[in-house]
Formats: structure tokens, C-alpha cells, sequence
């Protein structure tokens, strides 16, 4: 444990730890059984409110709903992107009439719900004569929301850059492009891969709130499966599986920043690159940032 | 062609970058320009910006809205604080049952859309009928919105116990501060200090989550910003509230941000 908050337990405090540990278990498995029971007895594991998942129409209906999610995260994640790295570049520009507006833009889409930048792209839309698709209105709140999220985390990551890289850049006469594309982005980049990552998650889950402006992604699918009056308005069960695919979809997701994350570290240690590890960065708002790499390269 | 005329002709690479940045700014400013140009303002402004629906906004229950706002977020702020605070510990317990329960908890909420945790509890009564939440509606909005917080706050703290040195904690128990006492009195109160700009980021992001509120039936009177000013735009065919209701969530998240932005400039300035 990397904290000593809590003693090293003897053979008594170990027995009382296991014993704590037990009743706790217990306790949770109890109140898993307790919910669990509610719903048999509700009725909500029923054959005919399971039904519909046997259905081809209805796994088609399912599959629909997750490649709409997807294709909206996608989208999204892309022009997310892009916008964040345009506005970080703007807010670390040198000249004030870059710098303001990039900082209003940022500190404007941050402050503001999604579901409103929704409202206002999708009805906004309509009332001005031509309608987006429900698709490019959450595209578009997605964008300007994590964009701005993004701008800030990328113009995070170039400063935490140690000041000697570019000092030394400019001092062997790289231009300001060049220290920054050379020099400070792939440093940068390193390091910030996991904040990137976790806003990648939220951009994903965020996807569900198209359901409300009747974007068809899986969320709003699966409210129109439960609705079915045939098949005993199957609400609870449905909830259970759509949950169950939006949790699997976000595991696999930081699954894979973990990979990537280990994969660059491996290979900047190779290389003896030096990785700046900016140490839990976004929780103690203080950076922390160091060489590490040249140490452990051989 | 010969070698003079390639010699003239060759650009520096300070005048090449030069000229792609002239031409950079050329299309940047012609591009606003035809935004602007092109864009149909009297449009836009009555269908964003009506002043007569503004001023009917301000005065027809945009405080009311924005204290529901507040009330909601400020609930489960506190909730997910204490809550928060408890699952860190456990997340940091030596006993292996609290650790696997709270690492669960976690990874659960964090990766479940905010949004389908309302409407489960919008769906609350079907498998469990008759349950009465206490102080409707705040109980539901509390609590769906605090377990969600709880999650993320849980995680926050836990790096903040985290990044408490280890010297504080070992110079208390040597001076035989018990265990628990020594957290209490010396690693909390640092951890908190150290959390205190990103707790707010947390409070930033719960404000917003309160919009979710939308998902939620409540009551005309109970109606947070969002449903209120999709409420009142559809009644008034016209999103000006809407637009009136994004600026008031600016009132309670720009100052935040403004306070995050100072504590982490004053954290810096510390070290």
C-alpha cells in the first residue's frame, strides 16, 4: 500500500479485518438478494418480459441502436479532437486575438449542460428553417463540449512539459512550429493519454443523452423496447442490459488506454526517451512532472 | 532548368512559413467574414435572442428555477462528499472485502451513463412499490445524482489521501497517535486541502449533471433550469429561455472556475 493510513495488522487485528471483511460481504450479497428478490417478485424475470430478446427484429433493433452510439462517438471523438487541439493551440498562442476568443469559446462550452447545446442545435435548427438530423445535433454538443474539456487538458500537457525542452529547442534555432511539433506534442502527447482517454469515456457515455432529442442510439432503443405493452413493458430488464453494454463499452475503452498507455511507455523506455510522468495530475492540480525514462533505459 | 534560376526562386524556410501563415490568417478572416456575411442575424436573433422573451424569462420563474438548480446540486454535493469520502477509505483499507466493494462501486458508476441512473430511478416504483423517498423530489434527484458523485468523488479523494506525504503519517505515529486518529487529524485535513481545487471541478461537473434532472417527473414548482427552460420555450415556441437558462448555469460555474483557477495558482505558487 502506498499509504501507511492504517496499521499493519497483527494476528488479532487480522483475525477482526477477516472477520469485518465477512460480515461485509454478507451484508452486500444480502442486499444484492434483497433487490434481486424484489424483482422476482415483481415479476421483472417473467419468460414473456425476456421475450423480445429472442427475437431477430429486436437483436437487429439492439445492434442498430449500439452502431448509432457508436457512429455518434466516432464523430464526435474525432471532431473533438480536432477542436481541442485548434483551441489549445489558440489559448497557447503568443498573439492576444487568438488567446481571447479561443478562451472565451473554452471557458463558454464548459460552463454550459450538453443537454441545453443539444436543445439548441436540434430545435434551434428547425426554428431557423433547416433541421440537422438529430445525429449532427449530438455530434455537434459533443464537440463543443469535449472539445473544450479536451483544449484545456491538451494545453495542460504542452505546459507541463519541462521548460528546459524548450528552451533548449529554441536555443538550437527550431521555430516556434517546430519546438512545438518536434519538441513539446510528443512529450505532451505521452503524458496526457490518460486524461484523453477518460474524457474519451465521458464523450462515449455522454452519447445517451441523444435519446432525449430522439437521436435512435442504444439508450433510446432500448426505451422503445421496454415500452412494449405485448411484452408486459419490459422497462426494468431492458435497463439491465442496455447498463450492462454501456458498462462493458467503457471497461473496454480504459482497457485499452491502459494498453496503449504501457505500449508508449515501453517503447519510450527503449528508446530512452524521457517520459514526463505528470503524477495524478488532474486530481492534485499540481503537476508533477519529472524524467523518469532516462534512469530506466540502459 | 538550371541551378541560378532554383536558387533565386527558393524560398527561406522563414519566408515559406511566413507565407503560409499570411495565408493562414487570410482564410481564417475570410471565413468569419462569409459566417458573418452569410448568417441571417434577424433570424437568428428572434429565434435565440427575443427581448420581450427574455425579460418574460427573467421574471417568470428563472430564480425560482436556478435555486432548484442550486438546491439539487448542492444535495448532492454533499452526499457524494461524505459518501465519497467513505468508499476512498475503503478503496485504501487493508480489509480485502472493503477494497473489492468499493473498487465495484467505482468502476459501476463511472462507467454508467449519468442519465440511465435517473431514469432507473424514475423506474424505482416498479420493483419496489410503495417505497416513499424522503423530501420528494429532492430524495431522488439527491440520491441518483450523489451516487453517481459519490464515484467520482471517491476517486478524487483517494488520490488526494494519496498524495499526502508518507513522512506526515509516520512522524504522527511515532509521536503514538493511533491509527485512526492520525488520519483524522493529520492525513484528512491535508488531503482535503490538496483536493479542494478539483472537488470543485467535481461540483462544476454536478451542476451540470443537475440538468439531468430532465429525465426525472417533478413537479412544475421543483423544475431545475434545463426542464424549465425547455418548458417554457415550448410553450412560448421559441428557445430565448432556453438560451437565458444556459446563461444562468454561467452564473454558478464561471465564478467556480474562477475559484479553481485561483486556489491551483495559489497551489503553484506554494510549492
Amino acid at each position: 500500500m502506498s499509504v501507511v493510513l492504517y496499521d499493519i495488522p497483527g494476528p488479532r487485528a487480522r483475525l477482526r479485518n477477516r472477520a469485518i471483511g465477512v460480515a461485509a460481504a454478507l451484508a452486500i450479497v444480502a442486499l444484492i438478494w434483497y433487490v434481486i428478490d424484489r424483482f422476482y417478485d415483481t415479476g421483472q424475470f417473467e419468460y414473456i418480459k425476456w421475450a423480445q430478446f429472442e427475437f431477430r427484429s429486436v437483436q437487429l433493433e439492439l445492434l442498430n441502436g449500439l452502431l448509432a452510439t457508436l457512429k455518434a462517438f466516432g464523430l464526435g471523438a474525432v471532431l473533438a479532437l480536432l477542436f481541442g487541439a485548434i483551441f489549445a493551440t489558440g489559448r497557447l498562442s503568443d498573439h492576444l486575438y487568438f488567446r481571447a476568443p479561443s478562451n472565451i469559446v473554452v471557458e463558454l462550452f464548459r460552463a454550459i449542460p450538453l443537454l441545453i447545446l443539444m436543445f439548441l442545435f436540434y430545435y434551434g435548427s428547425r426554428q431557423l428553417g433547416y433541421g440537422i438530423p438529430a445525429l449532427w445535433a449530438v455530434v455537434l454538443g459533443l464537440t463543443l463540449y469535449n472539445g473544450s474539456v479536451l483544449a484545456e487538458i491538451f494545453r495542460a500537457g504542452i505546459l507541463a512539459v519541462a521548460r528546459g525542452q524548450s528552451e533548449a529547442a529554441y536555443a538550437i534555432g527550431l521555430r516556434k512550429t517546430q519546438v512545438m511539433t518536434l519538441v513539446l506534442l510528443p512529450q505532451a502527447v505521452r503524458s496526457m493519454l490518460p486524461s484523453i482517454v477518460s474524457q474519451m469515456v465521458v464523450l462515449l457515455k455522454d452519447t445517451a443523452l441523444g435519446f432525449i432529442i430522439t437521436y435512435p442510439e442504444l439508450l433510446y432503443v432500448g426505451r422503445q423496447i421496454g415500452n412494449r405493452l405485448a411484452f408486459g413493458v419490459p422497462q426494468v430488464p431492458v435497463l439491465l442490459v442496455v447498463a450492462t453494454v454501456y458498462i462493458a463499452m467503457c471497461a473496454l475503452l480504459s482497457w485499452f488506454a491502459h494498453w496503449l498507455e504501457r505500449r508508449m511507455r515501453e517503447g519510450a523506455r527503449k528508446k530512452g526517451i524521457p517520459v514526463v510522468e505528470i503524477a495524478t495530475d488532474e486530481v492534485t492540480g499540481v503537476v508533477q512532472a519529472g524524467p523518469t525514462g532516462i534512469a530506466a533505459a540502459k | 532548368m538550371t541551378t541560378t534560376t532554383t536558387t533565386t526562386r527558393r524560398l527561406s524556410p522563414r519566408q515559406r512559413a511566413q507565407r503560409l501563415r499570411w495565408a493562414q490568417y487570410a482564410l481564417l478572416v475570410v471565413a468569419a467574414a462569409l459566417a458573418i456575411w452569410l448568417a441571417d442575424w434577424p433570424a437568428i436573433y428572434k429565434a435565440f435572442l427575443r427581448p420581450d422573451l427574455i425579460l418574460a424569462a427573467v421574471t417568470g420563474g428563472l430564480f425560482s428555477a436556478l435555486w432548484m438548480t442550486i438546491s439539487y446540486t448542492a444535495g448532492a454535493f454533499v452526499l457524494g462528499l461524505v459518501a465519497g469520502t467513505v468508499v476512498a477509505l475503503m478503496r485504501l483499507s487493508p480489509v480485502g472485502p472493503y477494497r473489492w466493494i468499493a473498487s465495484a462501486y467505482i468502476e459501476f458508476f463511472r462507467g454508467l451513463p449519468a442519465i440511465l441512473v435517473f431514469i432507473a430511478f424514475s423506474l424505482i416504483a416498479i420493483p419496489f412499490p410503495g417505497l416513499q423517498m424522503p423530501w420528494e423530489p429532492y430524495g431522488t434527484v439527491w440520491l441518483a445524482l450523489g451516487l453517481v458523485a459519490t464515484a467520482y468523488m471517491a476517486e478524487t479523494i483517494r488520490a488526494g489521501i494519496q498524495a499526502v506525504p508518507k513522512g506526515q503519517v509516520e512522524a504522527a505515529r511515532s509521536l503514538g497517535m493511533p491509527a485512526m486518529v492520525a488520519s483524522r487529524k493529520i492525513v484528512l485535513p491535508q488531503a482535503f486541502r490538496i483536493v479542494l481545487p478539483p472537488l470543485t471541478n467535481e461540483l462544476i461537473l454536478l451542476v451540470k449533471d443537475s440538468s439531468l434532472v430532465f429525465v426525472v417527473g417533478v413537479s412544475l414548482t421543483h423544475f431545475d433550469l434545463t426542464k424549465w427552460g425547455r418548458a417554457m420555450a415550448n410553450s412560448e415556441a421559441n428557445l430565448t429561455p432556453l438560451v437565458v437558462a444556459g446563461f444562468a448555469y454561467l452564473l454558478i460555474t464561471l465564478p467556480l472556475s474562477t475559484l479553481v483557477r485561483r486556489m491551483e495558482h495559489s497551489a503553484e505558487k506554494a510549492h
